[in-house]
């Protein structure tokens, strides 16, 4: 799985492509730490992502806390139909802020 | 002092205290009981004594004042008699006086007068004649010179008399001469001289018969209203009586007698007349005190005769105790009295003397008494104190070695075994700290052993668990020709006892023929497994020389037989079905009889033609056994373990229930209907522990009028090393299962194999996280995966099977989806989208194995 970040003036969009699974999230982990630390609101564009199990279902609800104890919004963009569907049947889809 | 009750030191501390002060009670209680009893007996002993001493002195007081009163009453008399005594030897010496005057008729110049008037206080002889008396007779003449001479001795007599106030002579021929003070007491109150005739008198005529003195009865002086006591002597002249001396003794005269008694003395001496008349008393200062109510004078009546005595009389009053006697020769009684309260007065105060030096040696006693309490109580104290210490020191002695141990023990844990101080005192805590270390040791060494064996286990376990896989591996493989062909359709299954066994069952498609073997080793475990091995390895080499049950039996008997010397044998029975003429051919050595299944209701099982079990005799008579088989009939095979299951009633599942349950079976496929079987033997069997080897095999010619090239069930199975690495080849594993299902269209999966994905991914990384967290043997750390695809239905089943503990994962409650961010918790996710992804999902812990099932319709 690749990770793009790009920082833009109030907002990080982070961009993945591949399979968000229990074998690619310690990475995922990894690089969100120092993004949630810049206190800024941050956007995931899952365009490319194919893929995801509930081991990257579990960062994206650790990441929307953090920000949320600071003020701060997650916003999921471009989700494909699989995605959207494990979003849906895991409730995610109400308590994160999904664009779709 | 006291921690808790439970304590030892205090229980001992507690028993010994309280033996302690029971004893002292004890003690306490006797001794204050004897001072009580002390106390009692001598406040008896006291009243005893008071009372006696009362008695006696009461008595002795009585006999003293008894001896007294009779000495008073003996001296009082003897007075009284010394006193009349010498007042009769006056009158006898007067009467002598008065005869020899008679006699001698001395001529003298006195000449007797009669009384005058003027003389008073002079002692004067008045001379009186009674009226008859002739005065100028020669005879009375002559007597009255003789008589002057008389009177002459008389007023010398009287002069120096105390007691007599009045002497006075009377003769026979009516003379009286007085001699006294009060000559003008003879006249009366005209002047006229008093005339009486005394020789017609009583006392007159006594004193006249009287030989001696005698002492008239006491009279009242007419003239002086004095009481008087009269002596009398007649005297005679040549034995004629001639006339009567008379001395008149006034009692008021005689009260002047000393009889010697004091006045302190609580004695009064009285002496009556015979009229009660007091004619003396003691006590010249109150004089006769006669009360009313007094009954002394009628005690005096009463006594007046008697010689002595004594009595009680009220006099003054007051009771008296009275002693009396008789003053001799007169009719005077002499009474000698006491108040009986004075008697008593002193008996009392004695008495109460008595009482006061008892009451004061009971004070003494008390003191005494109180100090000695005192003493115990001190002696209490002392003891209670020595007691609690002794028995604080001797509690000390055990506790503290006991509290140390036990604090030593308690801080010691599993893993921190150590020794114990051994250090005391009392060589009986040096031996149990030194046994408890000893034991301690031991535990240790145990700890240890068992710390050894469990690795052992684990390792054999291991071992076991690969010994599993190896036997398993022999049973066909669903992946092979036999399961390609439309024609037939072929199931089996072996649940091992243990985790080897000794059943084993094969397949084997030979040239157009299957061959279905079906055997029991003799025994369980490993040894019957390896005895296992040994013969399918054999049945492998036989079957390459040919597919006759018949030499396929004759050849693995001999080989067996070469190399038996454990005597293992083996039921089997092999079947050979050629699947263009539908016909069989079977051998049987010893195994159970196999059931062919016709239609619904044709269900039979058919008695083969059979031989003993191999591997017992060199040579065997095998005779084969031949069968026709249609479209649709089945055929099948199964150990003894099936119809020898027992339940808790010790019941055998046995034959008919075995034909039951294969009846109405026709539209099932093999492995439904040996699913049906398998559930009927474990639901009939309610016990946990399975008792022998279950092995099944079900042979079906499929019924062509019935399927279709889709009708077809696929399975499918692998063993991936558990790690996360093996999902993307379960998922991989899973597209293959699809694709071969399913040939190039994969339209009817595609959609969901992203479903498919996640739950391998959830399923497998709990296995890996979860259920081999703490097993570290790599040999048993695997996931099994089971595809069943049954094309009829479009039902795809997968099953994740792992080695780990007994989980079931679809315990846990699921998420609450609709929670927020903030209070959903991190977890239990991955079971929640799996279950909300696949149509059923179960679980089983079968074999020491968790069966995870996920099915999902197409």
């Amino acid at each position: 799985m690749q990770i793009n970040k790009k920082e833009e003036n109030d907002k990080i969009v982070i961009s993945l492509d591949g399979r968000l699974d229990k074998l690619s999230s310690p990475e995922l982990e990894k690089e969100i730490a120092p993004e949630v630390a810049k206190n800024k609101d941050i956007v995931f564009d899952f365009t490319n992502l194919q893929y995801i199990s509930s081991a990257g279902l579990r960062i994206l609800l650790a990441t929307e806390k953090k920000l949320k104890e600071n003020g701060k919004v997650m916003t999921i963009t471009n989700v494909n139909a699989d995605v959207h569907d494990i979003l849906v049947v895991t409730g995610f889809i109400y308590i994160l802020n999904v664009v779709i | 002092m006291f921690k808790t009750f439970n304590k030892f030191s205090t229980k001992l501390f507690l028993g010994i205290s309280i033996f302690l002060i029971t004893i002292v009670v004890v003690i306490f209680v006797i001794l204050m009981f004897s001072n009580i009893t002390l106390k009692i007996n001598i406040e008896k002993s006291s009243e005893k004594v008071e009372s006696d001493i009362y008695d006696l002195a009461n008595k002795t007081w009585y006999d003293n004042y008894m001896v007294t009163m009779e000495t008073i009453a003996d001296e009082s008399v003897n007075t009284f008699k010394y006193v009349f005594d010498s007042i009769k030897l006056d009158i006898e010496y007067l009467a002598q006086v008065a005869t020899s005057s008679y006699r001698q008729k001395n001529d003298i110049d006195f000449v007797l007068q009669p009384p005058d008037k003027t003389k008073d206080g002079e002692l004067t002889a008045q001379l009186t004649f009674e009226p008859d008396v002739d005065v100028e007779s020669k005879e009375i003449q002559e007597e009255l010179k003789i008589l002057a001479d008389v009177a002459n001795e008389m007023i010398l007599d009287l002069e120096y008399s105390v007691q007599v106030t009045r002497s006075y002579i009377v003769t026979e021929s009516g003379i009286m001469v007085m001699v006294d003070r009060t000559p003008s007491d003879r006249y009366d109150e005209e002047g006229n001289l008093i005339t009486v005739t005394h020789r017609n008198k009583s006392w007159y005529k006594k004193a006249i018969e009287a030989n001696g003195v005698i002492i008239n009865d006491v009279v009242r002086d007419i003239l002086t209203g004095d009481n008087a006591l009269t002596f009398l002597k007649a005297y005679e002249v040549d034995g004629i009586k001639k006339g009567v001396i008379a001395f008149d003794v006034y009692t008021n005269l005689l009260s002047e007698i000393d009889i010697g008694l004091s006045t302190q003395d609580k004695f009064d001496v009285i002496i009556f007349d015979q009229n009660a008349s007091v004619v003396f008393t003691s006590d010249s200062e109150n004089g006769n005190a006669i009360e009313e109510g007094d009954n002394i004078e009628d005690f005096v009546r009463r006594n007046i005769n008697m010689i002595e005595g004594f009595g009680h009389v009220t006099y003054k009053g007051k009771e008296n105790l009275v002693r009396f006697k008789k003053v001799e020769e007169s009719n005077l009684l002499l009474l000698v009295l006491i108040e009986e309260a004075k008697v008593n007065e002193d008996v009392v105060n004695l008495s109460q003397m008595v009482a006061k030096k008892n009451s004061e040696l009971i004070d003494v006693v008390d003191a005494l008494v109180k100090n000695l309490t005192a003493t115990v109580f001190l002696v209490v104290i002392i003891t209670l104190f020595v007691s609690f210490t002794f028995a604080k020191i001797v509690s000390n002695l055990f506790s503290k070695p006991l509290d140390n141990l036990t604090k030593e023990i308690n801080e010691m844990s599993a893993d921190n075994i150590k020794k114990v101080k051994t250090d005391y005192r009392s060589i009986e805590f040096v031996e149990l700290a030194n046994i408890f270390n000893g034991m301690m040791e031991k535990i240790r060494k145990y700890v240890n052993n068992i710390e050894k064996i469990s690795e052992e286990k684990e390792k054999i376990k291991a071992e076991l668990n690969v010994a599993k896989k190896i036997q398993q591996n022999m049973l066909p493989k669903t992946f092979d020709s036999v399961s390609q062909r439309k024609d037939i359709d072929i199931s089996a299954i072996n649940l091992p006892e243990t985790e080897v066994g000794g059943d084993f069952y094969n397949y084997i498609l030979l040239n157009n023929k299957l061959l279905l073997i079906i055997a029991d080793v003799s025994g369980s475990g490993i040894p019957a497994a390896l005895f296992m091995a040994k013969t399918n390895s054999l049945i492998n080499s036989a079957i390459k020389l040919s597919d006759s049950p018949r030499v396929i039996l004759s050849y693995v008997n001999s080989e067996l037989y070469k190399s038996n010397d454990e005597n293992y044998f083996v039921t089997i029975g092999i079947y050979c079905i050629d699947l263009n003429t539908k016909k069989i051919f079977s051998a049987n050595a010893g195994h159970v009889n196999p059931i062919f299944i016709k239609s619904d209701t044709e269900v039979d099982m058919i008695i083969e033609k059979k031989t003993v079990p191999i591997g017992i005799t060199p040579n065997l008579i095998i005779e084969e056994n031949e069968y026709e088989l249609q479209e649709g009939d089945m055929l099948f095979l199964y150990t003894d373990g099936v119809v020898e299951a027992i339940n808790d009633k010790d019941e055998l599942y046995g034959n008919k229930r075995l034909i039951d349950e294969l009846k109405n079976v026709h539209d099932l496929s093999s492995s439904q209907i040996i699913d049906k079987v398998v559930s009927s033997v474990q639901s009939f069997s309610n016990i946990p522990e399975q008792y022998d080897d279950i092995t099944m095999l079900c042979f079906k010619f499929v019924d062509n009028k019935h399927t279709h090239d889709e009708t077809k069930v696929y399975r499918y199975n692998r063993e991936y090393e558990a790690n996360y690495e093996a999902v993307d080849r379960i998922n991989e594993f899973v597209r293959e299962a699809l694709k071969e299902a399913y040939g190039d269209d994969d339209s009817r999966y595609k959609g969901i194999l992203s479903r498919f994905d996640v739950c391998t991914e959830e399923l497998v990384v709990n296995i890996v996280d979860y259920a081999y967290k703490d097993i570290h043997v790599i040999d048993l750390k695997k996931v099994y995966v089971d595809i069943n695809i049954d094309k009829n239905n479009d039902k795809v089943s997968i099953t994740y099977i792992d080695n780990g503990p007994e989980f079931n994962p679809l315990m846990r409650d699921d998420p609450n989806i609709l929670r927020s961010a903030e209070e959903r918790k991190i977890g239990g996710l991955g079971i929640y989208i799996t279950k909300q992804y696949v149509d059923n999902i179960e679980y089983e812990y079968i074999n020491n194995q968790n069966r995870l099932t996920i099915v999902k319709y197409l």
